[in-house]
């Protein structure tokens, strides 16, 4: 069917998650003519799972993190056969972020050294301090809960608002962290402590961040960065599955062809195209967009598209508490963190480090189901069991610097489709021998940390495959073309009006939570564009 | 009938009756066993668990009708596995449930949003001895 034209823009982005939202806003607020084609929707946040009597139960359904469960129309199903961590994701307005645990850490300095410190995989064409503008103006755009003065990481500006409660888990924790000598600060958190903004209220500790937030309080960026980029005059096109990016005869990208629901095919012409569709989306709309002058996938030149894939490998110790630590109060995966453990020592005889991040406890259905610790058992006893169990965990999420390795990628599966008929992408991946021995590691200081604490009961799980959340590393930054796909401002070395702003960037990924650092590089990129084009107005 | 009838006792013994409240069968949750989308994934998984009980199941002793149910969690571990996993949705979101919890614990019944929770504020003197350590990032040529 012949594809429908629309009138070229100054600027299109494919995905409206945490990257995408983030860029429109800076392009729009420089008066660039933007618009933004996302295939899912907009959440209703008014009328969130969290405010039904059977949310525990939707946790499992529509808002389950995982596509190939949740099998909602606008989600792609990836072939995850070849690898023990299942890909997690949303694909909606806010993206990732309307089902995020909102932890807001920053990579630090030394990660993106990684080759001149530890002799491992690659340095980073920027340095943090360069990213650190951008990472100030996004905490403020999110509107981050926290508290400035953590000395594990270079100085920040004071927060926007103060932490939010830790609760009793955490207090506890800290105590015993404290007693051991240990590195823990309060998360800087994407979670509103007091009212931000205009329509933004604050947290009221319900819980579940994952189901929708009627306060608006978690910060997913339908609430924050999109009313701003609208405001600006941004257009935002939902229910658009983008199929291809097109290219002109110069093999400059020309815009993309997207299909909408009634199954019509549209063309959307663009200036400068920017791909926003996160580690998974993107490396698989590049594979997708072959032409006689990229057979192998559109600025592929490398063959390093999809290639790296890098999660952040996670294992969880948790400490089962006899007293009632009202555990269910708050949000979910917001709270402390250490990074005692973040960087190399030889003595351990890995390379590189990790974080350990306190995540709350669940309902009594997530209790007795065993979301994260295993199901209480049927029976006689059940119900004791779940009382002694509901409340009274903490758990520490292990999370462990991914090193990137070409075999761990993501590529198109030859017989798997979406809802649109559109081939799907298939994950492979290994956990190397490093990571492993950092799982271990990191989870012997928790157990250490919780027996510190007092805890009744220590439950160590090594590896939880369910925490495939952070889909990074596969269109590598870099100076050199031949061993990376973009620049170190996310322009792709073989087209020049093509551009990445998603976590598919990232060179290495340090060992912590990435969406802080993705959306400062999708500013700073943003702003290249904006500088790039004042300078060619300039000149004409 | 028997179907029903099974599933019932099946239910009490998995979520027995405590303090006040009945079992899971006697409240009455069978009928939405199989209204689960779970159950729709996996057709014919809560029927598979039924048709291995034995015959006179219904008329054996708790314990006895314990050890039938064990003996099929461990040789149909998949449809007993879904059988668990409805049977906990229906229990965990009855609101006679989740108000006997909430009289045990400081949970509260009806759902997150839009009450929330009250909890104790952020107490800033829990930083007093992390905030004396001297920086500790590792330092890097620029
Ligand atoms: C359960 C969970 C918890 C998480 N917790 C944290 C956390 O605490 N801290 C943290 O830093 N990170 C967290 N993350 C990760 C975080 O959400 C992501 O890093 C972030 O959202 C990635 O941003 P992005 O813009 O790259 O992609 P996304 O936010 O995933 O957005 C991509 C968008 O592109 C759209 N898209 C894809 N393909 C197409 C196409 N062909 N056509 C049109 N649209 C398309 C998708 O629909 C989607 O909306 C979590 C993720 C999950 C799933």
């Amino acid at each position: 069917m012949a594809a429908i034209t629309r009138e070229p823009v100054d600027v299109l982005i494919v995905g409206a998650g945490a990257s995408g939202a983030a860029a429109a806003w800076r392009l729009s607020e420089a008066g660039l003519d933007v618009l933004c084609l996302e295939q899912g929707d907009w959440t209703d946040h008014a009328r969130a799972a969290s405010a039904e009597p059977d949310w525990e139960v939707r946790r499992d359904r529509e808002w389950n993190p995982y596509p190939n469960h949740r099998k909602l129309a606008v989600d792609y199903p990836i072939n995850d056969s070849d690898t023990p961590i299942l890909p997690l994701m949303y694909n909606g307005v806010g993206g990732s972020t309307l089902h995020w645990g909102c932890c807001f850490p920053r990579l630090h300095p030394s990660d993106f050294r990684v080759r001149t410190l530890d002799g491992v995989a690659d340095d980073w064409p920027l340095d943090y301090f360069e990213l650190e503008p951008y990472y100030e103006l996004n905490d403020r755009m999110m509107g981050i809960s926290g508290i400035a003065g953590d000395p594990a990481n270079p100085r920040r500006a004071p927060r926007p608002l103060p932490p939010i409660s830790l609760g009793r888990g955490a207090e506890r924790m800290a105590a015993a962290f404290d007693r051991l000598g240990w590195h823990w600060w309060p998360m800087d958190v994407a979670v509103n402590s007091r009212p931000y903004g205009d329509d933004r209220g604050a947290c009221n500790y319900c819980g579940p961040c994952d189901l929708g937030c009627p306060q608006r309080a978690r910060a997913s960026t339908d609430v924050t960065y999109w009313p701003a980029a609208l405001g600006n005059g941004a257009r935002l096109q939902t229910s658009a599955r983008v199929v291809e990016i097109t290219l002109d005869a110069r093999g400059r990208a020309s815009g993309a062809q997207w299909i909408d629901t009634a199954g019509n095919t549209w063309h959307q012409a663009a200036r400068v195209v920017i791909l926003a569709a996160n580690g998974v989306g993107t490396a698989r709309l590049l594979l997708l967009s072959t032409s006689r002058r990229f057979p192998d996938g559109l600025a592929n030149s490398s063959g390093l598209v999809g290639a790296n894939l890098m999660h952040h490998v996670t294992g969880m110790v948790t400490g089962i508490f006899d007293d009632d630590l009202e555990a269910y109060k708050g949000p979910f995966a917001a709270s402390i963190f250490s990074q005692e453990f973040y960087e190399t020592d030889a003595s351990r005889g890995t390379v590189r480090g990790l974080q350990l991040m306190q995540i709350r406890g669940d309902g009594p259905l997530g209790t007795a189901i065993g979301r994260y610790l295993p199901q209480i058992p049927w029976g006689a006893d059940h119900h004791e069991r779940l009382l002694a169990r509901l409340g009274r965990t903490a758990a520490l999420t292990v999370t462990t610097e991914d090193l990137p390795r070409p075999g761990n990628r993501v590529s198109l599966d030859p017989g798997l489709v979406d809802s649109s008929g559109l081939p799907c992408p298939a994950l492979h991946y290994e956990i190397d021998d490093n990571t492993w021995a950092l799982l271990g590691y990191g989870s012997e200081r928790g157990q250490e940390v919780f027996s510190e604490a007092g805890a009744a009961e220590i439950v160590t799980q090594r590896l939880v495959p369910g925490t495939g959340f952070h889909l990074l590393g596969t269109a590598k930054m870099g100076d050199d073309p031949a061993t990376s796909v973009v620049d170190r401002f996310g322009q792709a070395h073989d087209v020049p009006n093509l551009f990445v702003v998603d976590g598919s960037t990232f060179v290495t990924c340090g060992a912590v939570n990435p969406t802080s650092t993705i959306q400062a590089l999708a500013l700073r990129t943003a702003e290249h564009i904006v500088e790039g084009r004042r300078a060619l107005e300039a000149a004409a | 009938m028997r179907r029903r009838e099974l599933l019932d006792v099946v239910l009490d013994r998995l979520l027995p009756p405590v303090d006040e409240l009945g079992g899971a069968g006697a409240l009455g949750l069978a009928a939405s066993l199989d209204r689960d989308p779970l159950a729709d994934a996996a057709p014919g998984a809560l029927d598979e668990v039924l048709a291995a009980l034995p015959k006179d199941f219904l008329d054996r002793d708790g314990e006895d009708q314990d050890r039938s149910l064990q003996q099929i969690e461990t040789q149909q571990a998949e449809a007993f596995s879904i059988l668990i996993s409805v049977a906990y949705n229906a229990y965990y979101v009855d609101p006679r449930v989740l108000e006997r919890i909430e009289g045990r614990t400081a949970y509260k019944a009806g759902p997150p949003q839009p009450r929330g929770y009250e909890i104790e504020p952020f107490d800033e003197t829990l930083l007093a001895q992390i905030s004396r350590r001297e920086p500790f990032w590792r330092k890097v040529d620029p």
